[in-house]
């Protein structure tokens, strides 16, 4: 059963526009997030369907009644709004505001009675602010006080509630707590939300629809994923942004990531061996910084395999719960092979992936320069009873780089681009591990001669 | 804490208030009659309350009065009482519309005058007095028809200058009214210099005072201010609800514009009827309800009735001081109510400052 | 519907209230008529029908001489003792201190003062139970709420000698002093006679600068009586294009005119002045270069008789002609 309607409907400010032709309808049970950039008009959409803001275009029905031919007394006994600014003139009292919300439910003459106060309190502990009933309202926190005012308007026994931005001031425990309660306003008494909200992600997660605005305009609406998706964040908010659904709580969580800078190309590819998340960060870092990335073996449920699948990283991947194969293993090799440099990434190892330990000794044995990141010692990720401790070891007596950290690793590879002739700068930055004479930098396409800043 | 106690906490104090408005008319009534024995002409206590007695309906054959002299009696009910009522009303009527400007500006430092009220009053008396006063219309002198309509006028001017469509914006009206009341008291300024000779009685009706009130001039601005008082009572709560800003008001189903016009009209009538009558007196309609409010709270339910009472009893023993302090001269009455009252509100805000935020 | 309630209660009320107001009123105009009865009766030897037409237009029936007279100015103390009806005066303001020493009187409890010049009291007034009282310039509302109560006031409000000289005729008929009031104006007509046909031949007639107050500058114009002073005195008013009779000025002004006298009024009473003494005069910014500082031809003048229109108003057209034509006087 549709409750509001909204219907081609212009907003202005004098005479700029800011709403244009939105067009909305929101049924009961409806939990709906307005979203959008600064400036976008969400708190315009909000204003317009609360009466302070009159289109000049367009009509907005409440329960099939145009809402400016009601009078506000009608309105108000239906709607409720909780602002996003919540000064309060004078010292009242926090349950003398929730109090007020009953304002349109009382005649001019009448005073609270017993019923209103009871309604305020039932408000009240719902935002567990009960015991702030006494407390006088400026001297409340911010968070405190945006409680209060949810309270106030909950008490109004409203229908439609319309949020502008309701968890700023809170705090994440508060935050969550207010958006159950609301959730569960929501499921249980059918009370219809239009909030908007600038966290997608707590949008999001209690949201079962959403509009998005754009310049006054509905980009989408409708169904939180057919609006949430990363191609209408990257049109209306300009950013790259990764939409996944959320393995515990299964609702879509969005995260932003950022454009590889287009000015730095490097001529350098590295390939990466990890898992398990430790090479995602790297993963990003390496294309954002110009590098040529690839990566292997990696399963095809692991996150760095999602992630180089939206860096568009080339992978050799292979099943999960299980070792290597055969053929993962030799493709693996055909990428370490065309690679500048190889970076094995602190993973824990367990038997599936203890051939990429030999991969990387093979790196070796080809003169590819290896890196090794010890963020985390061996020990605490060896699960195979200390075969991968011993390859390790293997691996640095053969001459692979140890470094303790990305940061380390991004110069050193940061110096070799420059260089092309890794061998005489490592030789004198890391003490002892390589002998000058076998390790030659090959380097597609650039000269062997250019000569160094060093 | 026991939650049962806030709700029974909060039904008591509607019982309070009660309490409260009935003790202070009381207290009002007695300061009136007790300042009915103040003046320069020294009549004993029990003169004063067989004189009061004898215009009472049901009393006044019990008592024996054939001792009463006719001065005696003349000072009372034609010099002294009209004087006490009228700073009564005056005091009551700054202190309601001090309230109401408060609230509907939310801003501290508003007061009765700052929308060209008092300019508008100083330009019509001015004009009075420079045209030469003498005329009489419906039996009052031309001076306070003058000060009224020029109140009147000014606050017309300031809502339309401030209005935008039929919303009148509460800062458009304060600066208005400010760039209104500023020029007006330029045009006073000019008033003055033409006046010549007569520029003293201008001094004198802007300082403000009770000296020769009359019963006219209460029959006057008796139903005005009764009436403006009346209606702004029954806005209380829309009052209470102003303090969450006029959005939210307006979502709470309070019509903010209509009230706010209604609140505007009746509030300048009250202020222009009490000038008219009393000159500029200054400090009432601005630390009265602050006063009250430290005291008792910003609910405008008790606010109103108490603040109108305490403004009232106020100005009355203001007035009654300015009469004898320097007997038979008398001292302009705003002088007594910015000495007295501005130490006073200082103190209280000093032992209050903590919860006293606006 | 509320608000018809409380229109129609509060429309009652006033109307209710109003005509016990009138009724009230009407109580106090019959017992003042009472009183008036009562002072008939033992006056009937005395019967004469009075009528007097006050500065204002003001038209007051006397029908016995008033006994007890309250004045609300020093200038019209002064007249009422000239023509001798001192003896009926009861109230006097606080600044009146001619031709006796009132204030003292008001100390011993011989007299009662009735507060200052600008706010008269009311209850003093009242307790003294005129039955005449003589008002001034700038005092309509006590005047207003005096007649409303039922006394007789009558307003002197002169605008030049001639009408100082009605005024004290008019003082006369009042109290029953006709007679005396005539031959004083008689003497004062001759007086000021005397003055100006003396100076009637006179070459040169300097110009004149009064000031009124020192700080902003006020000075006088044609529609004063100082000004007339001034002319009769055989002077010229450096401001007598300004028709205002008090208006401010400025130095430049006073400077530009170049008067050839100045003349400074002396303390109420003939007490220090406000503007200190001469030296601080010539101390003024600009004003040793008029060349009446210079000369030296700087006076003064006792304020209470050149402020105040009474009988002593001809003693200031004395003092002035001798300031302006010492060669005459």
């Amino acid at each position: 059963m549709v409750i509001l309607t909204v219907n081609g409907v212009d907003c202005y400010y004098g005479s700029v526009k800011v709403l244009e032709n939105v067009r909305l309808s929101v049924k009961e049970r409806d939990f709906v997030g307005v979203l959008g950039p600064n400036g976008s008009g969400k708190t315009t959409l909000l204003r317009s369907i609360s009466r302070t803001l009159k289109p000049h275009r367009g009509v907005i029905l409440l329960n099939d009644v145009d809402v400016y031919a009601l009078k506000s007394v009608e309105v108000a006994k239906q709607m409720a709004v909780v602002p996003q600014d919540t000064l309060i003139a004078f010292n009242f009292t926090a349950l003398d505001v929730v109090l007020m919300g009953r304002n349109p439910h009382l005649s001019r003459f009448q005073m609270e009675s017993e019923k209103d106060v009871a309604i305020a309190r039932k408000a009240m502990e719902l935002t567990n602010t009960w015991h702030l009933a006494e407390r006088l309202i400026n001297e409340l926190s911010g968070g405190e006080r945006q409680r209060v005012i949810i309270a106030r308007a909950l008490a109004q026994e409203p229908t439609v509630l319309l949020l502008d931005e309701p968890t700023v001031h809170l705090d994440i425990n508060n935050q969550l707590e207010i958006m159950d309660l609301l959730k569960e306003l929501c499921i249980k008494k059918g009370l219809v939300i239009l909030a908007v909200f600038h966290d997608f992600n707590l949008a999001a997660r209690y949201c079962d629809s959403a509009v998005l605005l754009k310049d006054g305009k509905i980009v989408s609406a409708g169904n939180l994923d057919v609006v949430l998706t990363s191609k209408n964040i990257k049109s209306v908010f300009q950013v790259d942004a990764m939409v996944k659904r959320h393995p515990i709580t299964d609702s879509l969580y969005i995260f932003p990531i950022s454009m590889p800078k287009p000015s730095l190309s490097r001529k350098l590819s590295v390939h990466l061996i990890c898992g398990a998340g430790t090479g995602t960060m790297l993963m990003k870092i390496l294309v954002d910084e110009g590098y040529d990335v690839t990566a292997g073996v990696l399963n095809v449920l692991d996150t760095d395999y999602e992630t180089a699948q939206l860096l568009k990283i080339p992978v050799t991947s292979d099943a999960p719960f299980s070792p290597i194969s055969e053929e993962a293993y030799g493709a693996n090799l055909e990428m370490i092979s065309k690679a500048s440099a190889v970076v094995l990434t602190a993973v824990p190892f367990g038997y599936g992936n203890l051939r990429n330990l030999e991969a990387a000794k093979e790196a070796l044995e080809r003169e590819i320069p290896t890196f090794v990141i010890e963020e985390v010692p061996i020990e605490q990720r060896d699960f195979t009873k200390g075969k991968a401790e011993k390859h390790l070891t293997e691996l640095k007596s053969k001459g692979a780089i140890f470094v303790r950290n990305q940061n380390e690793l991004l110069s050193l590879l940061d110096i070799s681009e420059d260089k092309l002739n890794m061998t005489k700068e490592l030789s004198t930055k890391i003490p002892g591990h390589l002998k000058p004479e076998t390790h030659s930098c090959e380097v597609d396409g650039v000269d062997d001669s250019k000569s160094s800043n060093f | 804490m026991s939650s049962k106690r806030v709700e029974t906490t909060y039904f008591e104090r509607a019982s309070r208030w009660k309490l409260m408005v009935i003790i202070l008319t009381v207290a009002l009534t007695l300061i009136i009659i007790l300042s009915l024995n103040v003046g320069f002409a020294q009549i004993p206590f029990p003169t004063v309350l067989k004189i009061l007695a004898k215009r009472m309906p049901f009393l006044g054959s019990l008592v024996d009065s054939s001792n009463v002299s006719y001065v005696e009696e003349t000072i009372i009910i034609q010099i002294r009482m009209p004087r006490i009522l009228a700073s009564a009303l005056v005091g009551a009527a700054l202190a309601a519309a001090g309230v109401v400007y408060q609230g509907i500006f939310r801003n501290p430092m508003a007061d009765p005058y700052v929308l060209g009220v008092s300019a508008g009053a100083a330009v019509g008396a001015s004009l009075a007095i420079v045209l030469g006063i003498g005329f009489t219309l419906l039996g009052v002198s031309t001076v306070p028809i003058l000060a009224f309509a020029g109140s009147l006028m000014a606050v017309f001017v300031v809502y339309n200058i401030s209005r935008v469509g039929s919303r009148v914006p509460v800062t458009t009206l304060l600066l208005s009214g400010i760039a209104v009341s500023i020029f007006l008291s330029a045009i006073v300024t000019v008033l003055q210099v033409i006046a010549g000779e007569r520029l003293h009685i201008i001094v004198f009706w802007l300082m403000g005072g009770f000296s020769y009130v009359e019963w006219k001039d209460i029959w006057a601005i008796l139903p005005l201010i009764c009436l403006g008082t009346t209606v702004i009572y029954f806005y209380a709560r829309d009052l209470n609800i102003f303090a969450l800003g006029e959005d939210t008001a307006q979502h709470l189903g309070v019509d903010v514009e209509k009230v706010k016009k209604l609140l505007l009209v009746f509030g300048s009538l009250v202020t222009a009827a009490a000038v008219s009558v009393s000159g500029l007196i200054g400090f009432i309609g601005l630390m009265i309800p602050h006063i009250t409010r430290i005291l008792i709270g910003p609910d405008h339910r008790i606010l109103l009735p108490t603040s109108i009472i305490v403004g009232a009893s106020f100005l009355v023993i203001c007035d009654a001081v300015a009469r004898v302090i320097v007997s038979p001269v008398e001292l302009p009455v705003g002088v007594i109510t910015a000495l007295s009252g501005g130490p006073f509100f200082i103190y209280l805000l000093r032992k209050k400052k903590e919860s006293y935020a606006i | 519907m509320t608000i018809i309630a409380i229109i129609s209660i509060t429309s009652t009320v006033y109307v209710y209230a109003y005509y016990q107001g009138q009724i009230a009123d009407m109580r106090t105009t019959i017992s003042g008529l009472q009183s008036d009865i009562a002072n008939l009766q033992s006056e009937l030897y005395k019967y004469r029908n009075l009528t007097l037409v006050d500065d204002r237009g003001y038209v007051l029936n006397f029908t016995t001489y008033p006994n007890r007279i309250v004045s609300l100015a020093p200038s019209n103390t002064e007249i009422l003792f000239a023509v001798g009806a001192g003896d009926k005066v009861v109230g006097v303001t606080n600044y009146c201190n001619y031709p006796y020493n009132f204030p003292a009187w008001i100390e011993a409890g011989n007299l009662t003062s009735v507060g200052d010049y600008w706010t008269p009291n009311m209850e003093a007034i009242v307790t003294l139970e005129p039955d005449l009282v003589l008002a001034a310039f700038a005092q309509e509302e006590v005047v207003n709420t005096l007649r409303g109560m039922g006394y007789k006031v009558l307003v002197l409000d002169p605008d030049n000698i001639d009408d100082i000289l009605k005024d004290i005729v008019l003082v006369g008929r009042a109290t029953n002093k006709d007679v005396e009031a005539g031959i004083l104006v008689n003497n004062l007509r001759r007086r000021i006679d005397a003055v100006v046909s003396k100076v009637a031949g006179v070459t040169s007639t300097p110009k004149v600068y009064y000031e009124v107050w020192y700080d902003p500058l006020w000075s006088v114009g044609s529609e004063s009586w100082e000004h007339e002073l001034i002319e009769k005195a055989g002077g010229i008013n450096i401001f007598a294009d300004q028709s205002l009779k008090y208006f401010e000025t400025s130095s430049e002004a006073v400077i530009e005119r170049n008067p050839d006298i100045m003349i400074f009024p002396l303390g109420h009473g003939g007490g220090p002045p406000f503007w200190g003494s001469f030296d601080q005069v010539k101390a003024r910014l600009g004003w040793n270069a008029i060349s009446v500082v210079q000369n030296d031809r700087l006076y003064t003048i006792d304020a209470d008789i050149i402020s105040r229109p009474g009988p002593r108003i001809v003693d200031a057209l004395e003092t002035l002609a001798e300031i302006i034509h010492p060669e005459l006087f």
